[in-house]
This record gives C-alpha cells, structure tokens and sequence, in this order.
C-alpha cells in the first residue's frame, strides 16, 4: 500500500516536472503540419479519387479540437513526370494570395475546380485568359463585389482586402487558375483526384503539400515543420 | 398542354409516395431479406428519401454530418425575444406547386399559415407593394398605369398585354408559341425548342421583341433559354402560374417538416456522422464514416447509397470507383445560389404610421434588395422582417440601407440578424442555379440518373427544381426507383 502511494507520487512528480519542461521550452514558430493519410509512396490509378488527411497544430492550437478551423487547412497537389526525382519532394512556398483567398471568405462561394456558390477559379482564369485588362478588373470586383457577369448570383464586396491583396488574388487566380497539373483542397480532410495534364509516364505521381493558412503570430512563419509532403505514385493510364 | 400527358406527368411525380402505408415496413417471413440503403445526409431531401424507403419496408440509415439535421431548411430562434423565430433558409411553399409536400403535412397534422408577399412574391395584389425604378418608389397603381409603363420604356405591344395582365405574365406574351410547342414536358428536348439550348432567355426576348424595359424586368443573361422554356412549360404542366402561386409556410417554421420525419425515422438517423468514403462493387456499397469525436473510421455495407447532400460537399468524399464522366461532370458543374435572409425584429407594425397597408418593398440598393413580413409566428406584439441582401454583409450594413431607403417617418426595429450559410461546412448551398447556355445537353438527364448503386436526390434533382417540393419528389421518386432495383 505505502509502495503504491509512493510510486503514484512519483509518477505525479514525473509527469509535473515534465509538463515544466514542456513549458519552458521555446514555442516553436513555425506550424506542425502532418499529412496522415494518404501514406508516402502509396499508389492510386489514375483518374480515381482519394482521401486525404492532415492535421495541423499552431501556437498551442489544433486541428483536432478545432481551435484551428480546418478551413485553414490547404492541401495543393502537383503532378510530377518522375517521383524519384528530389525535386519532387520539394513543397513549393505558399503564395501570400492564396493564404487570403483561403482566409477570406472565398471558399464559403467558390471552389478551385469546380462550381459551387460561384464560378470555380479555373472557369475565371479561363475566361479572362490573355485580357490585359483583366486582373485590374477582376481585382476591383473582389473589393467592390460582383454581379450579373456570370449568372444571377451576386458577389459581396470585399472591403477588408488591401487593393494591393485583391490585385495579387486576381493575377493568382489568372494564372494559375487554370494550370492542369496542380489542384487545391480546402479542409483537414476530403479527397482528391489522380489527374494528369497529359499521359503520365511509368515514375509519374501527385505531390502532396499541405499548408496552414490560418493567421501567424508575431515572429511566426509558414515554413511547415512535419510531413508536410508525400507522393502518391499513379498506375494505369 | 394535352390533359393526358399532364396526368402523366403528375402521376410520375406523385404516385411515388407512400405516406402512411405502414403495412408495408415489414418483410414477410421466408422472403428475400430487406434491402439495405444508407442516405448520404439528414437534410429535408435525406430525411424525406428516408421515410419512404422505411414505408416500403427498406432497412435504411441515414448519416448526416452535422450536429443537426434539417439542412438548408432552418428555423432560428436565437437573438429574437417573445419565442419569435425566422427561417433563415427555405422561406415558404406555394399553393399550387407543393402538392407532394402537402400530402406530408396532412399525414403528419402539420399547419399551414397564410405567409403574404413571401420574398416578394407579387401574391396577393394588395396594392400595398412598392417598387423601386430608378431611384423612384411606384406602387401597384402607377405601374399598372399605361402612361407609367411608357416612360418607363415598355413597347406597344407590352402595353396593351399589361392592360389586361400583372407585370409578372410578360413571360407568357414572349414565349407562347414555345410553349405551345412542349407537348412532352418530362424532359427539354424533343419539343422543337432544342436550338434554344445554345442562346441565353434574354436573347429570346429580346429576339421575341421584348423593350429593355422588359428584358431588364425579366432578367435572364446567362439563363439557358432552352431551360427557361421548359421550366414554365413544366410549371404550366403541374398548374403553377406565372405568380408561382400563394405563399405559405408552416406553423411553428419550415423546420417543423424535417422534424416530423425524423420522429418517424427515429435511431435510423445518425447525428455527426460524417461519411469518410463510398466503395462500390458489384454486390454493393461500402460506406465509411466516423461517429462524432471519434477518429476511427467505421464501415456499413448497403445495397444502396441515396447522395441527398448537395454536390459542392458531397464532392469532398471520395467515391471509388470513381463517378462516370457524365456524372462527374454535373457534380463538378451545377452551379448553386446561396445567398441568406436578413431578419428584423421591429417593436410594432411601424409602417402602418407611414400610411402603407403592408410593407412590402424592392430596392436597387446593392446592400438590400426587398423586405417583407412575415406572419405572427409567437404570441407576440413585435413583428419579423425579412430582406434579401448579399452574402457576407453584415445585417447592421442591410439594416442600414433600409433606413436610407424606407419612404416612411421612422421604423422601431430593434434587432438585426442574419445567418451566413456560406460559413456553414455542410450545408453552404441553397438551390440550384439556371443551367448555362450551352450546356444543357451534359445536365439532362445525367442530372436525375444514378451512377451504379449510388443514386442522386436533392432539389437539382427534379424536373422542376424548385424549393422543398422538388427535394422530397426526388427523394420519393429515389425510393421508388431503389424499391423497384
Ligand atoms: C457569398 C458568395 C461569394 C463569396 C463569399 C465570394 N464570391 Fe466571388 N463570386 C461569387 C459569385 C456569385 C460570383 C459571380 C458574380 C457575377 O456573376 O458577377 C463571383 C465572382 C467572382 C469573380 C469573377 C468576377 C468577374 O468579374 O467575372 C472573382 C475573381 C471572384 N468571385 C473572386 C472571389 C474572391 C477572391 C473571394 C474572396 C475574397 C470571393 N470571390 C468571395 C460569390 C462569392
């Protein structure tokens, strides 16, 4: 019995001491960001669709209680000709634009590929491809909000984005809208699909990169610590 | 309309219901044992598709998302005193145009009120109604007045139709040799009218000899004019007029519907049970979800699956195989309106002060656009208002327009509110919009078809896309079609 109080005792002391350190140690600036699923290097045919999770956790935050939101949670997928190549495993930087877009309240409308509320992304930046005066006015229609151009719905306007914010939102959305080899998810799960822009070799894949978008403290930044890149190798054709 | 395609046509969207037929939710010993369907979400269109599988004896379980069922149709309390309350989501039913819907109210002893000038419905003609034109406030009278309809730029031809007919027939005088030509309106092609599927309505109004006046009144850019015809042919088919009929809606709110449904289904249906995953093969379905809290992902095997959640979230659950092209071209392409409800609460019927039977307004404001009341939904001397404004505004900006515009001395209202469904995860979208012009060909009739066992219902889903009638036909017409595989 006295044994028993002892060792529990112990154990208090352990795990306090421990949550001390935990404590002192430095808060780490930079996002933990895991993809879950789908696991590295697994394979999926071609034109089929899988699921994705990740979990993110910031500034003491998670995704897992939702004190971050999982609208904070981006997943970018690129196709690349050869999985192998180390290039591959290389997220690409998160444009400030699209951290707006997905912080803002775009997403409630619209979707990247596809329609939802609003026109997707892809179908504006083929519209508008190769109008010089395009991103000036897509810019103004975010700030000022839209309506009548594409159906009867109509766009609030956005007067918290900076003119500057709006007109990167807008060249982002014109070029890179319309790219075949890349697609966006929004959310700490969902699916997404095996595409390719062209016939895929026998090494091609889908690279994986997920991103918190969510706000950053002070000195914080979104370099990801974690796995925040997996391959996903196609078969078929 | 010939009478025997019109009874046709009735039967097929109203035979399929099997209201109150419990003799048949029992399997007899020694026979086939049930059918297994799992339905992809608790809204209106889910709970509805539900009932009737469970009415013909189906084993069903419904999985839904969110921590409530009910969907898009909402009826909100919070913020208003006296236990007055306001559907933030599906507003009102018509009469005619809800006749399947009516039959669930009757069975289940559900009221209907009397819900006047519902987001600007043109019903009744009280002359209480007040019409924004260029800055400039017309009443029913003026804009019935021949020398009104000049100014405003109305043609001769328009003018002597308005003589006899409310502004909101016009439709009637630019499309009835189209319509004349629908003889089968279950579907829009076939009657003569394909071409129209590569125009937009305006330019067949315009090409009919609509003014600008009347293009601007009746809207239609980017509307697929091949679906315009056909919608009022099928709304002429089912006896719905060119004011879309009385409006309703029910006592105690829209939500007292989803709610009667789900007493009846009782455990089938599943609270925060998102659906992870949908496998098919050729024996069956299997569906992965996890349960609320919990990260392990469960399965259940069906015969079925019924998809009754909108396109733009179902799409975030992959489907293996994956949708046909065909299929997967409407998920990714139908195009949704979502656009909230801005509600007041005011301390007393302030208009009547200002001398106006009713308040019943449209602005060219681009925070508000209408306001309207609605009827007395609590023992209550405080009244709900209603206006239609943008997404993403706040009610304190919509409220704000209303008092630059509102013609009278003063208002008492004393609360504004809205609820912003383009936050909500699950539930984000509202009806569906016009198809394209151009692209009529790829909806129909992928839009109604199921893809293997995986079946499709929801207001997009219908003939007639229109409000809560078209979710629960299409969800009786799923079940009967599942009963019958
Ligand atoms: C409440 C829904 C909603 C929200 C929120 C929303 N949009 Fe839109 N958006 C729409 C609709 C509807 C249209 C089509 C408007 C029209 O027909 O003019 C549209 C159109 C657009 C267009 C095309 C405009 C044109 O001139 O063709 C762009 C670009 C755009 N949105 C970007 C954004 C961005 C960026 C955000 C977030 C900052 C956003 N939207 C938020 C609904 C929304």
């Amino acid at each position: 019995m006295q044994f028993k109080i002892l060792a529990l005792s112990t154990v208090v002391l352990v795990s306090s001491l421990s949550a001390a350190l935990i404590r002192a140690a430095p808060p780490t600036s930079d996002p933990q960001v895991d993809i879950t699923s789908p696991a590295d290097r697994s394979r999926l045919p071609w034109q089929s669709q899988g699921s994705y999770a990740v979990t993110i956790s910031y500034d003491g935050k998670s995704t897992r209680f939702d004190e971050i939101p999982s609208s904070d949670v981006l997943l970018a997928t690129s196709f690349v000709p050869d999985t192998d190549a180390p290039a591959a495993r290389r997220a690409a930087p998160l444009p400030q634009a699209l951290a707006d877009i997905t912080r803002s309240n775009c997403m409630g409308c619209h979707d990247f590929n596809a329609s939802s509320g609003g026109p997707s992304f892809a179908a504006i930046g083929k519209r508008y491809a190769g109008q010089p005066a395009a991103a000036a006015t897509l810019a103004a229609h975010i700030r000022d909000g839209s309506r009548g151009a594409w159906g009867s719905g109509s766009m609030p306007p956005h007067p918290d984005l900076a003119p500057a914010q709006a007109g990167a939102i807008a060249n982002w959305i014109l070029t890179h809208g319309t790219d075949p080899a890349v697609r966006y998810y929004v959310g700490k799960s969902g699916s997404f699909r095996m595409i390719t822009p062209g016939k895929p070799g026998p090494r091609a894949g889908l690279v994986l990169s997920a991103y918190y978008t969510g706000p950053l403290t002070s000195g914080g930044t979104r370099n990801a610590v974690g796995r925040n890149v997996v391959v996903v190798m196609g078969t078929g054709s | 309309m010939e009478r025997r395609t019109f009874l046709k046509t009735v039967a097929a969207g109203l035979g399929a219901s099997m209201i109150g037929s419990e003799a048949l939710a029992q399997t007899a010993p020694g026979s086939r044992p049930a059918k297994k369907v799992v339905v992809a979400g608790a809204g209106i269109t889910g709970l509805c598709c539900a009932y009737e599988l469970m009415q013909r004896g189906i084993d069903v379980t419904v999985l839904e998302a969110s921590g409530r069922y009910g969907g898009h149709v909402y009826t909100g309390h919070d913020g208003l005193s006296d236990g007055l309350f306001a559907d933030y989501g599906a507003d009102h039913l018509t009469n005619p145009g809800y006749e399947q819907f009516f039959r669930y109210v009757d069975a289940f002893g559900l009221k209907v009120v009397p819900y006047p000038n519902a987001e600007g419905s043109p019903l009744p003609a009280n002359n209480g109604q007040m019409t924004m034109i260029g800055g400039k406030f017309y009443s029913e009278t003026m804009l019935a007045d021949p020398a009104t309809q000049r100014a405003l730029g109305f043609n001769d031809r328009e003018i002597a139709f308005l003589a006899s007919h409310p502004w909101y027939e016009l439709p009637a005088l630019f499309l009835a040799d189209h319509l004349a030509r629908f003889h089968d309106a279950s579907g829009p092609f076939g009657n003569g009218c394909d071409d129209l599927d590569a125009i937009d309505l305006d330019a067949l109004y315009a090409r009919q000899g609509a003014s600008q006046r009347a293009r601007d009144y009746l809207g239609g850019q980017h509307v697929n004019a091949l679906y315009g015809v056909w919608r009022l042919a099928v709304m002429l088919d089912r006896g719905i007029p060119l004011s879309e009929g009385e409006t309703f809606h029910l006592e105690g709110g829209n939500e007292e519907m989803p709610k009667a449904f789900a007493a009846r289904l009782g455990a089938r249906v599943k609270l925060a049970h998102p659906i992870t995953a949908i496998q098919r093969d050729a024996t069956g379905v299997t569906v992965s979800y996890t349960a609320y809290g919990r990260d392990e992902p469960q399965t259940v095997r069906a015969d079925y699956v019924v998809n009754c959640i909108s396109l733009p979230v179902f799409r975030r659950i992959p489907v293996t195989p994956a949708l046909s092209p065909a299929k997967q071209y409407v998920v990714d392409n139908l195009t949704y309106s979502s656009h909230p409800f801005f509600v007041f609460e005011a301390e007393t019927k302030f208009w009547l002060d200002d001398g106006f039977q009713t308040l019943a307004m449209s602005f060219e404001h681009p925070d508000i656009s209408q306001i309207w009341v609605v009827p007395e939904t609590a023992k209550s001397s405080r009244v709900i208002l209603k206006a239609f404004g943008p997404a993403g505004v706040s009610p304190q900006r919509v409220l704000a327009a209303f008092r630059e515009l509102y013609p009278g001395k003063r208002d008492t209202i004393v609360q504004a509110l809205t609820w912003d469904w383009s936050k909500d995860p699950f539930a984000p979208t509202c009806e569906m919009e016009p198809f394209a012009p151009g692209t009529l060909k790829q909806f129909w009739p992928e839009i109604m078809k199921p893809d293997g066992r995986l079946y499709f219902a929801g207001t997009y889903a219908d003939a007639l896309s229109r409000g809560m009638e078209s979710c629960v036909r299409s969800a009786a017409r799923v079940a009967q079609e599942i009963a019958d595989a």
